[in-house]
């Protein structure tokens, strides 16, 4: 049972929906302040029809911070998914050192811009994902460590965690899925 | 003899120079995001490919004309400017995504960045411009890309399940992510359909100096060269769809697509994949380049040949030189050519239409070609692919950019 004070919202919860509002409203107002200043400035119905068509869909593209948080829930998915497939490649001498080094490095930078792309957001689930990718970005060390030691036991203990983590990123994606429909 | 020799030749070629770092890049993507559900779109762009290929040659082969001259004798220099310049922008940027997936083979295989090999890959393209023939980039370049049927042979080993594999033929609206499902069908369609292909193909066949009774090589070499090849990205699809998909992989960065072929072929896997993707880019470089190079010279009007010597067709030589140094800048600045790729594939189909319209005319002129002039099949085809492909990318290009 839900107590009362879980259903009011926070003062924090309160500042959130409310930048959200602005962002969408800012978001909005650029796009149609810009479609009026173009057909204004075009006389051509042919041309004045297309740029109310591609104002139109440019305003319908505007993520909305969810869409955000999703599309960075499958990158880390995708990265998660790089850094297993690159381990159970190194561990089957399938690929060079040197290349599964620079996958996993590549990966790395690819999860810290991801990280702070999250940070920005200010969903409560940004906070979750933060979590699932402060974990990857463990293993990747590890990974990464090992891989250039030749220490197989610590690529496949970082292997053990990427396929734990793969598992709770696909039950978010799941849960943020059925949220945004 | 000699005509099935011809012929034969021209369908190992066309195999081998079918698949790029468009073909390769797209069709990963496609796999990997979205299984088997846009092999519709392969299969579509295929048949365009496959009209307009044999349209090109059957110009060549009856007028002795290219498209870029014929269109400039129909059209006028000053109609002919504008799609120029557009076709040529585009052209630009497929070559600099090619140069960057010859770069990347080498980075994943030295482990040095891809700037460091922008120049060194543009002399060496140059080089072989300079110093070879038609028959040399045509013939050897292409043989050596038949390297990437190992994505055939990998697509057959993982058995997939051929219901769904036949379901992916059938048009289909997706789950999810509907921005990034038509923005990567436009994709396709520019990777199958580059302009490019089919000024390389008619000055080829000028070159070779085809004529009438080439007819029949020429129907051969299209339906089955074009066809065979697009059976390579069908491949790719299939190979992403079974070994990244799982994983959720994207495949919107060269390192996640180069551990494709790995499964399957074990150590070998990934210099097979190092292998397909120098040998095919370097092909595509050679071919686009001087793809461009012809239009570029037939719409001026200027001198020009492979064949000859760099002397005798100064501008020529001095336009393909130009092209393909610049088309270096933006690896060299370190622009990401899976991104460029698959951005330059997409802007490809909206110059289609200025491509393939006034194409569309001149293969409808009796006058140009007699007997020989477009039937109602090719002529609703090639509109069709070409008015679908520039709609679709109208729309999905601005909703990709604004999605980020």
């Amino acid at each position: 049972m839900h107590s009362v004070t879980s259903l009011v919202p926070s003062l924090e919860e309160r500042i959130n929906r409310g930048w959200q509002c602005v962002r969408a409203a800012r978001c909005a107002w650029s796009t149609a302040a810009a479609a009026v200043a173009w057909i204004e400035l075009c006389h051509d119905p042919v041309a004045r029809a297309s740029l109310l068509a591609i104002a139109l869909l440019v305003a319908s593209a505007c993520k909305s911070p969810e869409q955000k948080l999703q599309k960075s829930i499958s990158q880390t998915v995708s990265s998660n998914g790089t850094l297993q497939l690159t381990a159970e490649a190194w561990l089957d001498n399938r690929v060079p050192r040197a290349f599964a080094r620079l996958a996993v490095k590549t990966t790395r930078d690819d999860l810290a811009t991801q990280s702070s792309k999250v940070a920005k957001s200010n969903l409560p689930e940004a906070g979750a994902l933060q979590r699932e990718m402060a974990i990857l970005r463990t293993a990747a060390s590890d990974l990464q460590r090992g891989i250039e030691r030749g220490d197989r036991a610590s690529v496949i203990r970082a292997h053990t965690r990427l396929v734990r983590n793969a598992a709770a990123l696909r039950e978010m994606i799941d849960r943020e899925t059925a949220g945004t429909q | 003899m000699k005509k099935a020799l011809k012929l034969a030749l021209g369908i190992v070629t066309s195999i081998g120079g079918f698949f790029d770092a468009g073909n390769l890049a797209t069709a990963a993507q496609a796999g990997a995001n979205f299984g088997f559900q846009l092999l519709w779109v392969v299969l579509l762009g295929t048949v365009c490919l496959i009209f307009l290929t044999e349209m090109s040659g059957r110009l060549a082969a009856c007028s002795g004309h290219t498209v870029a001259d014929s269109i400039r004798a129909r059209f006028g220099f000053k109609k002919c400017l504008f799609p120029a310049i557009a076709e040529s922008i585009a052209h630009y940027l497929l070559l600099a995504s090619e140069i960057g997936g010859v770069c990347i083979a080498l980075q994943l295989l030295t482990g040095y960045s891809i700037r460091w090999w922008a120049i060194p890959v543009a002399l060496f393209v140059w080089m072989i411009l300079w110093k070879g023939t038609f028959s040399l980039i045509e013939d050897g370049v292409s043989i050596l890309g038949l390297v990437a049927l190992c994505f055939v042979v990998a697509a057959i080993a993982l058995r997939p399940d051929h219901r769904a594999l036949l379901a992916g033929f059938v048009p289909s609206l997706p789950d999810s992510h509907p921005a990034n499902y038509w923005f990567i069908a436009v994709s396709i369609l520019g990777a199958t359909i580059s302009p490019f292909l089919f000024y390389f193909y008619s000055s080829g066949a000028v070159e070779e100096k085809w004529d009438k009774s080439d007819l029949r090589v020429n129907k051969g070499i299209a339906v089955l060269g074009m066809g065979f090849g697009s059976v390579v990205t069908i491949g790719v699809v299939i190979t992403a769809a079974m070994v990244l998909g799982p994983y959720g992989i994207q495949a919107d960065r060269y390192h996640e697509v180069a551990l494709l072929l790995t499964k399957v072929f074990g150590f070998w896997g990934f210099p097979l994949f190092l292998g397909s993707v120098l040998i095919a880019c370097l092909g595509a470089s050679l071919e686009v380049t001087l793809g461009s190079s012809y239009m570029i010279a037939q719409a001026l009007g200027w001198n020009w040949g492979e064949n000859l010597k760099p002397k005798e067709n100064a501008r020529f030589a001095l336009t393909y030189s130009a092209f393909v140094f610049l088309a270096a800048l933006p690896v060299l600045i370190g622009i990401d050519p899976l991104k460029l790729t698959m951005f330059s594939m997409a802007i490809i189909t909206l110059v289609l239409p200025p491509a393939v319209l006034p194409f569309l005319v001149i293969m409808n002129d009796s006058q140009e070609l007699g007997e020989h002039r477009n039937g109602w099949l090719s002529n609703s085809i090639v509109i069709f692919v070409t008015l679908l492909a520039f709609v679709l990318a109208i729309v999905a290009i601005p909703l990709q950019i604004a999605g980020g």
